[in-house]
């Protein structure tokens, strides 16, 4: 009798075998905007790349049998199978490409599936090792090595997103700057209205619903609707001198802060309602009978108790905003979204990935920094 | 020690305590006890100002609560809920530094009083100060929750079901506990249950309340033994009488007359002489420094059970 002892694993190594065999992993394009030549990932890794194949089906052994040492072995193999990825893809599109200039290589579904498949199996496993954590060091060292490694030689300067990138350079770390500037700038002045708000809304209990309605209206609001409503008032106040001076019209920046403001207020109001909801009624009725005034409460009990579900609320809007501030590209608000827009306008996926992929990364780096805040505030919180 | 005259709390249409008067002296024990919604619990916290009355006067310490701030009052009021509320974001050691630290002691005065506090319930200090409340048992909790309202030292303690959320076996070692650390140090205490055994295991007087209004207040005994009305008679059955007995220890009443068997251990009650009695058949117990007898055990009991009858 065949049980599965690991359905995480069944799952990914089935759908990165099947992308392997069934997608196709790039496109050879003779130039920008010509469709181009899909290649399958047997194509490009020939003979070698039957290996790749080979650890996938090892995976999905591996989950159906019990394993000494399972997760580690796992983590080593997916290790390997992200170099070996994309060594073997990079050693072999040179041919591909043979020195002609314009000639550019895409990646097609089947490269991102197997990226993806093996980034899920990497950090599940990452969390999974408990001894020898040493292990995931060296792991995660050669992995920023080899890519380092490669950032150093001409070999991705094939790849069309590094070509789109290549050209855009200056203005991609403007638009970096002007994204992140707008995600940073939106959530915090929406945790400074939305916290009030909430607290207010938990302390006056007439007042909850005449809060709480309008902040779930906004969010139901569809993004251009809101440009649309902004774009007059914005453009009006535009017209005053200070306004004027820093650059506030119904178009660009301003609406697109404005939005993303409102948006962020629904979490990070409904969070605090919800965390000084969650306040224990008897610990409030102890405070209380032991002669501390309501001032002393809040600070010294219902705050620090409300607090991480706040915080919980600010890491929400952080991620929410972040992808949301791709749309201020729609407005000539700049950020990541112009390149997405620009991309959509030239029907060149690339150029839309170039916008799409950094924000990928950047929402896992901020989720993962902002939860690790959130276990340091417990831990100071909570004795 | 607290005086209430004519107080009446009124919510909305409904009375929750009307025009009621109780004197608690000092050092006593009073327990309040009635059914639920009987006002007994308002009446506890119209005490500490925690709710404002309509009317009369309630005075603490000789001086009219009106005249204090009710933040300034409660500091001086030691205050125990059922579901004990320790904050659980401190340790066990802040939770009972909460009122010392209020009133501004020093530390070093704070870290031997939170010692001694925890040396009083019974737990090691050095063990269990550092401790968070959710790594405590229901009975440690409940028993952190008294050293934090005699952290400060009040001569007023108000607890309202204090023990109602801890098991039985440990209820009843909480309960004898306290009333030990009650006799010791003399605090004023005024104590809200609606259990019948627990009112007569702790009281020294018995206030019955119902609807708002006190039905008797008197001893332990001569409430089970004179119950005022049907109301008295039906809220303690007629077990009150083996409660009453298991307050008395019985080698207080121990006749000169030694028996040659075991003897009851030296902490035995007379309920437990009572039980002895029964199951064994014999009509003399024998006890650590002497005996009892069937015909005593009846006189104690209540040489005036035949007269209230």
């Amino acid at each position: 009798m065949i049980t599965i002892k690991d359905k995480t694993l069944l799952l990914l190594s089935v759908i990165g075998a099947a992308a392997f065999v069934f997608l196709n992993l790039i496109k050879h394009k003779p130039n920008r905007i010509l469709p181009g030549e899909p290649y399958s990932s047997f194509d490009i890794f020939g003979n070698i790349g039957i290996t790749i194949l080979l650890v996938w089906g090892v995976f999905i052994v591996f989950s159906f049998v019990e394993l000494k040492h399972k997760n580690k072995i796992i983590f080593i193999l997916t290790t390997g199978l992200i170099i070996a990825l994309f060594s073997l893809l990079l050693s072999n599109v040179e041919a591909l490409i043979d020195g002609q200039s314009s000639a550019r290589i895409s990646f097609s579904a089947g490269f991102y599936v197997q990226l993806f498949c093996i980034y899920m199996l990497f950090s599940t496993y990452t969390e999974r090792i408990k001894n020898h954590t040493y292990i995931k060091w060296i792991g995660l060292l050669s992995i920023v090595g080899f890519f380092y490694y490669f950032t150093n030689t001409d070999a991705f300067s094939n790849l069309s997103l590094v070509k789109e990138y290549t050209i855009k350079k200056e203005q991609f770390y403007d638009h970096l700057r002007i994204h992140a500037l707008l995600t940073f700038a939106s959530v915090i002045t929406g945790a400074f209205i939305a916290i009030p708000l909430g607290f207010l809304a938990y302390s006056r209990k007439k007042l909850e619903d005449k809060i709480m309605v309008p902040l779930s209206i906004i969010e139901t609001i569809p993004t251009f609707a809101l440009f649309g409503v902004l774009l007059v008032p914005l453009a009006g106040l535009g017209s005053l001198p200070f306004f004027e001076q820093i650059g506030v019209s119904g178009i660009g920046w301003a609406p697109a802060y404005v939005a993303l403001t409102l948006y962020t207020l629904l979490p990070i109001g409904r969070n605090t309602l919800t965390g000084f909801h969650s306040v224990n009624q008897n610990v409030i009725e102890a405070a209380t009978g032991m002669g501390m005034s309501n001032r002393q409460i809040l600070q010294k009990i219902e705050l620090p108790l409300a607090f991480p579900v706040i915080f919980t609320g600010i890491r929400i809007a952080f991620i929410q905003t972040i992808g949301g501030a791709v749309l201020a590209g729609l407005v000539g608000g700049g950020g990541m979204g112009t390149f997405v827009f620009l991309g959509l306008g030239e029907a060149s996926p690339d150029l839309i990935l170039l916008g799409v992929l950094p924000i990928v990364f950047f929402t896992i780096l901020l989720d993962y920094i902002l939860r690790t805040i959130e276990k340091i505030i417990g831990g100071i919180i909570y004795d | 020690m607290i005086n209430i005259e004519h107080v009446t709390k009124k919510y909305g249409d409904f009375t929750a305590v009307n025009d009621l008067s109780l004197t608690v002296e000092s050092s006593e024990f009073l327990v309040i006890l009635g059914p639920s919604g009987c006002g007994k619990s308002t009446l506890l916290r119209l005490i500490n100002k925690m709710i404002e009355r309509n009317d009369g006067v309630i005075t603490v310490n000789g001086e009219n609560i009106d005249d204090l701030k009710g933040v300034q009052l409660r500091k001086t009021i030691g205050y125990v809920i059922q579901n004990i509320g320790l904050f659980p974001h401190m340790n066990v050691y802040k939770n009972i530094a909460t009122v010392p630290r209020l009133l501004k002691w020093n530390e070093d005065t704070i870290a031997k009083r939170v010692s001694d506090m925890l040396a009083l319930v019974g737990l090691e200090p050095t063990i269990y100060q550092v401790k968070t409340p959710a790594q405590l048992s229901g009975g440690e909790a409940q028993r952190i929750g008294v050293a934090r309202a005699m952290a400060s030292d009040p001569e007023i303690l108000l607890m309202d079901e204090p023990f109602g959320a801890v098991d039985p076996i440990n209820r009843l070692r909480l309960q004898k506990e306290f009333r030990k650390i009650q006799r010791k140090l003399k605090k004023t205490v005024v104590f809200v249950t609606h259990d019948t055994d627990e009112a007569l295991l702790l009281a020294d007087r018995i206030c019955i309340m119902n609807k708002g209004e006190i039905v008797q207040v008197d001893t332990p005994e001569n409430i089970v033994l004179h119950p005022k009305n049907d109301f008295v008679k039906d809220f303690f059955k007629e077990e009150g009488i083996l409660t009453i007995l298991s307050r008395k220890p019985a080698v207080d009443y121990a006749e000169p007359f030694e028996l040659d068997e075991n003897p009851l251990h030296q902490d035995a009650t007379m309920r437990d002489v009572l039980l002895t009695m029964l199951t064994t058949g014999q009509e003399r117990v024998s006890l650590i420094n002497g005996s009892i007898s069937w015909d005593a055990l009846l006189q104690i009991a209540g040489s005036d059970v035949h007269d209230s009858e």
